[in-house]
């Protein structure tokens, strides 16, 4: 594992967001439009891309094989390309292959991209519940999507004596990195405090709206061009790729009760998700600990997901979650930058949106379009498909952080 | 099929959104207990270990062969929520209701409906006992009722 090491980089990076206001188009049109810069940013004949990944395909434009969509558009004959379908994990997935598509030797440059525009025109809310659920045993008994989750925070609170308002705190953390941040959902609507969040509309219990993520305000599309490191050059500005870590634990809830043999922490219970291998393995590879990452971004939904989340990936140890927030672990001012965009909760969920991770890469360049942390060198994605089913892990690094 | 949804395309709430396609072949025991008021549950053919009617192979011992056994509908409630937007109008006349895992007595969990007595609250841990009911649009299944 150590081979992969900072042996990889983003050398190329483009984004493209619509929104309804914009003039309508479709999620391949709006990946190919990232495609377009992301090929410009590496300075690379398009010829030249050996590999092409993209997560699976994106809900608002379904087909069989999207990959070979966006193949076809590009007029290329990649040696290798797939789907990643580890759900919305995938979309971060994608960066995992083309590293080790890349190390391999097989390809000198891949290609993934990601992104929707579904959200924009359908009413994602309703199709949510079903495709988050068993359909046999799970959907016929009306489940949400928070109600599925909130089997994980009811259990969570009751097992470690959480409160709303410890939950809460993540909520109003979230909206201050987001009030910065020119793109944010939920910028206009001005500061946070814990009781506006913990007297908000009950979802289902114990998750609230506000505790709830928000929708993105059109398609985020993003295309990443990865190099091995030999071919990367000083104008590329590269940001390493130090290690990564998937997991998946199940695809759907009733389903992480039955998981057996895999280790100590995942034992059946619904207070530790496979963030935490995943987690162990990115520091393996990276050679890095929780106090080497000076921001962290995470796609889970939900505050006490977050909270979860800190946990899982390092930050603070199991069950203490709730003092690591309350002694102002993830403080805007002076903690842990977390979610420095806003985060799910307040810069909005994009589905098969890479927008947690393009947050990170453009921290490292020194590129924030929101507050800049300043003199970061290592920063961690954590992308999940629901209901906290597959995770993936990765550290990025820049030069300094070499 | 392809469906560009993002060009407008309304999505249909058919049977398939709903959960309520034909039972697999694997779920067939599971489904055929329902019509009798009862919860079938697998047990391995080989090792005897009981699983999720959902099982295809055993965890414990790899093997693909199970008997259909009934389970006695006695458990505890492991982790709930009470929903209270539906996601579908099929079942905002039942809103507000309470879904959550049960911890059978066979060491098996299963998803279901949790039902409290009369202006008593659903917790952690709570012994329930199981029932069938109508269930939104679902038809009869299995739901629980707590008795302590």
């Amino acid at each position: 594992m150590k081979a992969l090491r900072n042996n990889a980089a983003v050398i190329g990076l483009g984004t493209k967001i619509t929104t309804r206001d914009d003039p309508k188009i479709n999620s391949l049109q709006l990946q190919l439009a990232a495609c377009s810069d992301a090929i410009k940013a590496a300075g690379i004949d398009r010829h030249q891309i050996g590999a092409v990944f993209t997560c699976r395909a994106p809900m608002g434009y379904t087909s069989m094989q999207f990959n070979l969509r966006v193949v076809q558009e590009l007029k290329i004959v990649p040696s290798l390309t797939s789907e990643i379908t580890v759900h919305g994990a995938g979309v971060l997935g994608t960066l995992a292959h083309a590293a080790m598509a890349v190390n391999s030797g097989v390809v000198d440059y891949a290609l993934c991209c990601s992104g929707c525009t579904g959200p924009i025109w359908t009413d994602l809310v309703k199709v949510n519940a079903s495709i988050e659920a068993d359909l046999q045993f799970e959907a016929p008994y009306g489940p949400t999507t928070p109600s599925l989750y909130a089997q994980w925070a009811q259990r969570y609170m009751y097992e470690f004596d959480i409160k709303p308002e410890d939950l809460a705190i993540i909520a109003v953390e979230n909206r201050r990195w987001a009030l910065d941040h020119p793109d944010a959902a939920m910028r206009s609507k001005g500061p946070l405090t814990v009781e506006q969040v913990v007297n908000s509309k009950m979802l289902a219990s114990p998750i609230r709206i506000l505790d709830s993520s928000t929708w993105f305000k059109g398609g985020f599309g993003t295309a990443v061009i990865v190099a091995r490191a030999d071919k990367v050059r000083p104008e590329h500005k590269p940001i390493y790729i130090s290690g990564f870590g998937e997991a998946v634990t199940h695809e759907w809830l009733t389903d992480r009760m039955h998981l057996s043999g895999v280790e100590p922490s995942m034992t059946p219970n619904l207070t530790t998700t496979g963030a935490k291998i995943a987690a162990d393995r990115a520091y393996a590879m990276s050679g890095l600990k929780p106090s080497d990452i000076d921001l962290a971004e995470t796609s889970v939904p939900f505050t006490f997901a977050n909270m979860m989340a800190l946990e899982d990936l390092g930050f603070c140890k199991k069950g203490e979650g709730k003092d690591f927030v309350r002694s102002g672990g993830i403080s805007y001012d002076n903690g842990l930058p977390f979610n420095t965009n806003g985060g799910y909760l307040s810069f909005g969920q994009a589905p098969h949106g890479l927008h947690m991770a393009v947050e990170a890469l453009q921290q490292l360049r020194g590129e924030a379009m929101g507050k800049q942390v300043k003199n970061a060198r290592h920063a961690m994605a954590h992308f999940h498909g629901g209901p906290l089913a597959s995770h993936c892990v990765m550290i990025f690094s820049n030069e300094e952080g070499l | 099929m392809d469906i560009d949804w993002g060009l407008g395309v309304p999505l249909m709430a058919g049977p398939y959104q709903m959960g309520l396609y034909e039972p697999s072949p694997e779920t067939v025991g599971f489904w055929e207990g329902i019509k009798r008021d009862q919860l079938m549950i697998k047990r391995c053919s080989s090792c005897k270990a009981y699983h999720h009617p959902r099982r295809i192979l055993c965890t414990h011992c790899n093997t693909s062969e199970f008997d259909w056994v009934q389970s006695s509908g006695n458990g505890i409630v492991y982790t709930f929520s009470t929903v209270h937007r539906a996601p579908r109008p099929e079942f905002d006349a039942e809103v507000p209701y309470t879904v959550g895992l049960i911890e059978l007595e066979e060491g098996i969990y299963f998803f279901s409906r949790i039902l409290p007595p009369p202006g008593k609250e659903v917790s952690i841990g709570a012994k329930v006992k199981l029932t069938f009911r109508e269930t939104g649009p679902s038809g009869r299944l299995p739901a629980f009722q707590i008795t302590s």
